[in-house]
């Protein structure tokens, strides 16, 4: 690491030795100073600042970072800690207002020139040389950095154009390669498509290929699969690594998910405010982190260890404190989780037969969509988000709900909730007498009271409150027409969550992304309700805001015994904080298990699949494991394959599989599984 | 694309038919007929139409009939013989007066929207890409004037700066000595010269809104990621602007072609008045405050039709520009 001329970072000092001498100051930690490969670039006391009208913003200050031949560097950070500004300001694209104030960085090119690409202007020739020959650049959301008016193969064609002075026809047939390197099956037609026309993965392989045209020497990666599911986010780690190897490259790899970290990195430098604070080979950085910042990362971020230690209280507390008042009204006052099979209320009076049955029962859900298409929209075909589900959720657990992007399992929530009309299907509950019979079915102004004991918890922060509004509006409105509500009660409500007073009427925006997730959970939790669904309710949130968001959610739940519907895609989140986890495939659940066994051992392929792909956020962990590859694209859901929904990416496969659906069929203690061979097959989990 | 086209099309013959109904109805709308007030005119004159005349007119225009088949006389009129009527005022045939006007009023139309585009187009990419520079006030400024000015007030302006000091004779289509002269090049040079300065009085008030739309949009263009992303593999500034903002930014303004036609015909019957030119403008108005029927309402029915016209070729040029269209509408799931 680049010690900072002025060393005006005392913490980070540690393990280094400062030297007088400027050119020499390459300080390295114990374990890479004897090997370590030649600088590629240099960046040293990087400042970079946005004048606006009312001040002066400091994104990066005088951050240092040394990237070396042929390594990947992961630099680390939450939002807004300058990582995609620092990576900006040395390929000169920086938006405006945003201009380098101070510092060098250094490009040492292939012809052995070093460059300092702060000199070099933003528009010119020698940066626009630079910029995807020798050092291309791949984004956070495929879909938007790709032109949805041109052809993928005529942007790849571009860049081949620019960089290797190719004709155009030359150009095409190198698109078509670039494509086929990448690993996009069927490359030639695929050149012809448009973005929108590609899946998320297929998108940034393209990106991959546009970005290698020039054959640079170093890629930067920003947030390259962000927005990527789990199992795509596992195939393009695996294609960034290999074409790492396979050439002369180094990977400038930003992120704010240290298990991406533990797969990918030889280096990591993490970023705060702005400063480099830490610097470290990866393997030191996760055994010995020095600074308290890295610390509360590392500590932030679920390890996937068993036994799991839950926020507030331990799952198997035995006894819950169930004593409000909604709840009494419902007569079910004590109520046994089925998972743990302990009593978990206060009250004996119940009957034990109640005790045992959920609060909400899911009978064949089935959630169908029709799409019109055609001359005239006269062609109809059948989407079914949610198709046939079964599920349970049983007082004071938590229900984990995990699937790729477009599974439907916001669907379910919404059809569970009523917001969404279900096509088929019961839904039977036991959180108010107001509703008789089943919910799916009773007019809409019968599910008032039932509305109010099952509420939401949406995944933006942002847009989930109205602007217009203040905290006091928005908390009152859930309650509105229970007569008049006092200043205390509002007050305990935000004091709850971990609010003030003086919060209460001020607008949205005065908030950061975590207190608005606070006041969304208080809006949630206002009207006393049993069940809350929260949907992707903290996968908009930095690491060290997540850790809190969900300590409060556990807190909630052994203060006031509420069930959690928790839904995510991100598996460490929802095995940090549920009981039990059902997984979903193409709007079905392939499985629903205990936690700790289904990360231990699952029993369908798909959540081994699933699993596998989910980077352990500890390198030697993370890399000493089998990878499971999972192998082509999530099917278009209006031509779901026949029989097992996975069959078609199962490497189990045979032929009844094609033929006969698996039912969702009890596969011991508590688990059910959708598979035929769910007991021969044996699966490898997450869990030691 | 094929089926998106058909079923275009198919929807906008059913939109044109709709017109028609509309327009009849208008054309019925006044108390009494068309008979009657030549009659009431005649009468006012001192003359008197006999029995034989009345009855001879009512049968020609198919008068003693239900207002269906007159309806259906009507249109089959239109569309065998393209006859749109008898313009009462004129005493002339309504196709005659139609196509007197019409050719002048669609060069008038077309050459001041292309103005239009070429301003607001120059103007609002400039603004969009040099956004809060003093460039970008000036010409908002300039715009804004253009768009608070009355367009007759422009006209008048013009046609003084152009009198007194080019001496040009701005007002009407052609200068005094080609009026009565056959086609020739020179009469053709004549007649764009003094479309010219209308189109442009016309174009200026379009201009302002339009270079407000294409900054908005173009400014959200240049924030779209695909943007860094082909400065990052090198491309030049200049080449991506076209390449890709420019070209997405587009987009809305396609879709406003069929909206443009009526808009810039109707916008120019005070400019016309005011420079005596021969456009539909002021024989609509005209046509409207004299209660003849026949002419109003074919104009009207044209105004439409061009406007259903334009509309069906701005989705499909919309189209053929954005491939999102173009493959979403062709069967495929969204």
């Amino acid at each position: 690491m680049r010690q900072p001329q002025d060393a005006t970072q005392p913490h980070d000092a540690a393990g280094s030795e400062p030297t007088e001498v400027m050119t020499e100051t390459l300080m390295t930690t114990p374990s890479s100073h004897l090997s370590a490969p030649a600088p590629l670039l240099e960046i040293s006391g990087l400042t970079v600042e946005f004048p606006t009208e009312e001040r002066l913003v400091t994104a990066v200050a005088a951050a240092d970072l040394t990237i070396r031949e042929n390594q990947v560097h992961c630099l680390v950070g939450e939002s807004g800690s300058g990582k995609s500004q620092t990576a900006r300001a040395a390929l000169g694209l920086l938006d405006p207002p945003g201009r380098v104030a101070g510092g060098q960085m250094l490009f040492h090119q292939s012809d052995g020139q070093v460059l300092d690409l702060a000199d070099l202007k933003p528009r010119g020739r020698r940066m626009r040389h630079i910029r995807g020959g020798e050092i291309g650049m791949i984004f956070q959301e495929p879909a938007r950095s790709l032109s949805p008016l041109h052809t993928v193969g005529f942007q790849i064609a571009e860049a081949m154009r620019l960089h290797r002075g190719l004709t155009k026809k030359e150009s095409w047939e190198a698109a078509v390669e670039a494509l086929r390197a990448v690993r996009i099956p069927r490359s030639e037609l695929r050149a012809k498509s448009y973005p929108f026309e590609l899946s998320g993965g297929m998108r940034q392989r393209a990106m991959i290929a546009i970005a290698l045209a020039g054959q640079p020497r170093l890629l930067i990666a920003d947030e390259p699969t962000t927005a990527l599911d789990v199992t795509t986010q596992a195939q393009i780690l695996d294609l960034l690594r290999e074409i790492q190897a396979e050439r002369d490259m180094a990977i400038l790899f930003i992120t704010h998910d240290l298990g991406v970290v533990a797969e990918m990195a030889d280096e990591v430098s993490v970023m705060r405010r702005g400063e480099v604070v830490e610097h470290r080979e990866v393997h030191d950085l996760f055994a010995a982190a020095e600074h308290s910042y890295t610390q509360m990362l590392l500590k932030a971020t679920p390890k996937l260890r068993v036994p799991t230690e839950r926020p507030g209280s331990p799952p198997l507390a035995p006894f819950r404190s169930v004593g409000t008042n909604a709840h009494s009204s419902t007569g079910f006052g004590a109520i046994t989780s089925a998972s743990v099979a302990t009593v978990r209320g206060s009250a004996t009076t119940t009957a034990a037969a109640d005790a045992a049955k959920p609060l909400v029962e899911v009978r064949n859900l089935t959630r169908s969509f029709i799409l019109k298409s055609g001359a005239l929209g006269l062609q109809r075909n059948q989407l079914r988000a949610v198709d046939g589900v079964d599920l349970d959720i049983y007082a004071g657990e938590t229900l984990g709900l995990v699937g790729e992007s477009g599974c439907g399992k916001s669907t379910l929530a919404k059809c569970l909730l009523r917001v969404e009309k279900p096509t088929g299907g019961t839904v039977l509950q036991r959180l108010t007498t107001h509703v008789t019979g089943d919910v799916a079915a009773v007019p809409e102004r019968q599910l008032r009271e039932y509305r109010r004991q099952m509420r939401m918890v949406f995944q933006d922060p942002f847009a989930s409150l109205n602007p217009r509004m203040t905290v006091r509006d928005i908390l009152l409105e859930p309650v509105r027409g229970d007569g008049p509500i006092s200043d205390n009660w509002l007050v305990e409500l935000l004091e709850l969550v971990g609010l003030e007073s003086e919060h209460l009427e001020r607008y949205p925006h005065a908030f950061s992304g975590g207190q608005r997730q606070r006041i969304g959970i208080a809006r949630a939790i206002a009207t006393d309700p049993q069940v809350l669904v929260a949907d992707e309710a903290v996968s908009a949130l930095d690491v060290s805001v997540r850790a809190q968001v969900l300590d409060l959610m556990a807190r909630l739940q052994a203060e006031r015994g509420l069930s959690y519907l928790f839904i995510s895609h991100d598996m460490s989140t929802v095995e940090h904080l549920s009981d039990r986890v059902a997984v979903m495939y193409l709007g079905k659940l392939v499985e629903t298990a205990p936690t700790a066994e289904l990360f231990t051992r699952p029993m369908h392929p798909y959540t081994e699949t699933l699993l596998s792909a989910v980077p352990i956020a500890d390198p030697v962990r993370q890399r000493g494991r089998a990878r499971i590859e999972i192998s082509g694209e999530l099917p278009d859901p209006t031509e779901k394959p026949s029989g097992c929904p996975f069959r078609s990416r199962c490497r189990f496969a045979q032929e009844i599989c094609a033929t006969e659906t698996p039912p969702l069929r009890g596969t011991g203690e508590g688990r059910q599984t959708a598979c035929h061979f769910a007991e021969q097959l044996q699966l490898t989990g997450i869990l030691r | 694309m094929l089926q998106f086209m058909i079923r275009r099309i198919g929807w906008s013959l059913l939109t044109v038919w709709l017109i028609s109904l509309v327009c009849f109805f208008i054309i019925q709308a006044p108390p009494g007929d068309f008979v009657s007030v030549l009659m009431a005119n005649a009468e006012a004159d001192g003359r008197r139409l006999t029995a034989q005349q009345v009855d001879v007119l009512r049968e020609r225009y198919n008068l003693d009939q239900p207002w269906y088949a007159q309806y259906w006389a009507w249109i089959w009129g239109i569309l065998t013989e393209f006859d749109f009527g008898y313009s009462f005022r004129w005493n002339r045939p309504a196709t005659d007066v139609i196509m007197e006007h019409l050719p002048f009023t669609l060069l008038l139309a077309g050459g001041s929207m292309f103005l239009t585009w070429i301003i607001a187009f120059g103007i609002g990419i400039y603004t969009a890409v040099k956004r809060y520079s003093i460039g970008d006030y000036f010409w908002t400024f300039v715009g804004f004037i253009g768009l608070s000015v009355p367009n007759f007030v422009l006209a008048l302006v013009f046609m003084y700066v152009a009198f007194r000091y080019f001496d040009m004779s701005v007002g009407g289509l052609f200068s005094p000595e080609y009026v009565e002269a056959d086609w020739s090049a020179a009469r053709v040079l004549d007649l764009l010269q003094n479309l010219a300065v209308p189109a442009l009085i016309i174009a200026t008030a379009g201009t302002a809104g339009l270079i407000r739309i294409t900054r908005a949009n173009l400014s959200d263009e240049l924030a779209q990621p695909y943007v860094m992303a082909a400065r990052a593999r090198g491309q030049r500034e200049n080449v991506l602007l076209m390449r890709y903002p420019v070209r997405a930014a587009m987009n809305p303004f396609i879709s406003t072609i069929g909206y443009a036609i009526p808009s810039v015909i109707s916008g120019e019957v005070i400019v016309s008045s005011v420079l005596s030119l021969p456009t539909t403008g002021p024989v609509l108005l005209g046509a409207l405050r004299n209660q003849d029927m026949y002419l109003a309402g074919s104009f009207l029915l044209i105004l439409g039709v061009l406007t259903v016209i334009g509309t069906v070729i701005s989705d499909l040029v919309l189209a053929w520009a954005d491939p999102r269209v173009r493959r979403q509408h062709s069967g495929a799931a969204q």
